[in-house]
């Protein structure tokens, strides 16, 4: 199935057709400059290791910021200064921990940049303030060091957790 | 990669103490440059935005004051002395040590007394202090604090009240 005018067509991991305006394929940096390269895409463009409903998830968060302006590296400090996440975004990063790591890694690989970001800020809001016995149980991380390990880098920072 | 991008959106203080967590984190987060700048243990590049270490505010600044003055005389906004506490601060290894007072890094200190109880009548003591050409770790002040070479003003860091703290290009 060929694209048509200023459609496009992602097929996901699982070989779902999903069309999608060039605009808003073109938050993905990856994207972009695949069909700058191309000039003209014609023919599907494969997303390997993104599935259906993760590429629908991408798709939406990059329709609904389609217009935002081109992220700057001069501010990249003030931006991982503040975990303000706009509430669109943090309706939108309402879903299962799998998902949004899964959301994460589709949008690292698709270099979206915006949607890494919230995807990150999401996680870390969700380990802020935790201690190392609850991040563990949040996130299912299994406590791999030895007791004396474990004890030694206690000692280490144990000062901190007076808060 | 992308734990590295997460975890630089946390706080220092979880930071610091999620290096529990596993073997993973820990290594990750001590070999990150970017976590350890974020972690004031490595100094930040030239010209970015001046940080104060927040960990001296709280919990660090009553311990650093410990035995000098009469209890607590911290004000409100530091966190208070908590005496039962004090063996975790002072063990060798603790971590604070190593942590340098703001970003980027100062390489001498002055300190600002306040002398009377009009807060206005402030008057800039030039204790100028360097050790050796590095820059200045908590571990350096904790130093000079023993040996009186540096007296903590009553009201907290200098910086507060005067700006002393400053960098020497």
């Amino acid at each position: 199935m060929a694209a048509a005018g200023n459609l496009l067509t992602f097929v996901s991991a699982d070989n779902v057709h999903i069309e999608v305006e060039r605009d808003v394929a073109e938050r993905s940096l990856l994207i972009k400059n695949m069909l700058e390269d191309l000039g003209e895409a014609t023919e599907d463009i494969p997303i390997p290791n993104v599935n259906e409903p993760v590429l629908r998830k991408v798709i939406e968060w990059c329709r609904h910021h389609k217009n935002d302006p081109p992220a700057s590296t001069e501010d990249e400090d003030s931006r991982r200064k503040t975990t303000d996440i706009d509430e669109w975004d943090q309706k939108f990063t309402q879903v299962d921990q799998e998902m949004l790591f899964e959301i994460i890694l589709a949008a690292n690989y698709l270099d979206i940049k915006g949607l890494l970001d919230v995807g990150c800020k999401t996680v870390a809001n969700m380990i802020k303030g935790k201690s190392p016995e609850e991040i563990r149980k949040t996130f299912n991380i299994q406590n791999d060091f030895t007791p004396e390990e474990e004890d030694q880098i206690r000692r280490e920072n144990e000062w901190a957790e007076d808060r | 990669e992308i734990l590295e991008e997460i975890l630089l959106h946390l706080d220092p203080t979880t930071l610091l103490l999620s290096q529990r967590v596993s073997t993973n984190w820990h290594t990750l987060i001590q070999d990150s440059p970017r976590c350890q700048t974020a972690l004031f243990f490595k100094p930040s590049s030239p010209g970015s935005p001046r940080i104060l270490n927040p960990f001296i505010t709280s919990p660090l600044w009553p311990h650093l004051l410990r035995d000098r003055r009469p209890p607590p005389p911290t004000p409100k906004r530091y966190s208070q002395m908590k005496p039962e506490r004090t063996h975790i601060f002072m063990r060798p290894e603790a971590s604070w040590r190593e942590m340098l007072i703001q970003q980027p890094p100062a390489l001498c200190v002055g300190i600002v007394e306040t002398h009377f109880e009009n807060r206005m009548a402030v008057r800039l003591t030039e204790t100028v202090f360097q050790p050796g050409g590095e820059v200045i770790r908590l571990k350096h002040v904790e130093g000079a604090v023993e040996d009186g070479i540096l007296v903590p003003a009553k009201d907290g860091p200098a910086f507060w009240t005067g700006g002393s703290f400053r960098d020497e290009e």
